[in-house]
């Protein structure tokens, strides 16, 4: 951590997904923190094709 | 039509995939999560001792464990890491709590390259209620996905 002004304390540098670069807590799919293939929920769900279209829930 | 015995499943097509049920069509022969998870990877509770569960985990030749509730729902998993703690220690304070879970519709050699990718050893598979599955394990995982795209696939 690296201190930016007096009685602030600046957070280390945020993990990103290593798909679309947003910040993310830890990878979603080692759960780890120091992932260097982290990934976050959205791509990993999109790449593991979870995110199919819903059918209609009744036909017609 | 000619139907005669027609039932709704009005959770949707998904959700009957996401609970390993049986499908048809073009990408039926592709292996799933759900058909390669072990169904009988070891389970333990919040309220046991980790020396006990890591005693059962070991004799049973696993390195991995899930923690469910009595409706096998998932609430944590102990790797190798967590089992190696302190055996008098609860598996509530122990536990990997809400690990990453797949569904059974994951096609298996998408995940076993994810997985290898992240030097993750297993993962746990359940319902979209969150419901264990079972343990799918990198060398399973990566067994059959060659398997499937291996000489003997394409026969």
């Amino acid at each position: 951590m690296t201190t930016t002004r007096p009685g602030t304390v600046e957070e280390p540098t945020a993990l990103r997904c290593s798909d679309c670069d947003e910040p993310i807590a830890e990878c979603e799919l080692c759960d780890e923190r120091a992932c260097p293939r982290a990934i976050c929920y959205g791509c990993i769900t999109v790449a593991l094709s979870e995110t199919m279209a819903q059918p209609h829930a009744h036909g017609g | 039509m000619g139907f005669s015995d027609v039932s709704d499943y009005v959770d949707g097509k998904v959700d009957w995939m996401a609970a390993g049920l049986p499908t048809e069509g073009t990408n039926v022969k592709r292996p799933r999560a759900g058909a390669v998870a072990r169904s009988d990877s070891p389970t333990c509770r919040l309220d046991e001792t980790l020396g006990s569960v890591r005693e059962r985990v070991r004799a049973a030749g696993w390195n991995a464990c899930v923690v469910v509730n009595a409706e096998r729902v998932v609430l944590g998993l102990l790797r190798e890491k967590e089992l190696g703690g302190d055996p008098n220690q609860r598996i509530e304070q122990a536990l990997r709590p809400g690990p990453s879970t797949f569904r059974p519709f994951v096609l298996v050699e998408e995940l076993a390259h994810y997985m290898a990718e992240h030097d993750l050893p297993n993962a746990p598979i359940t319902t979209s209620d969150g419901r264990l599955v079972g343990l799918i394990t990198l060398e399973d995982a990566a067994r059959v996905a060659h398997e499937t795209h291996g000489p003997a696939a394409k026969s």
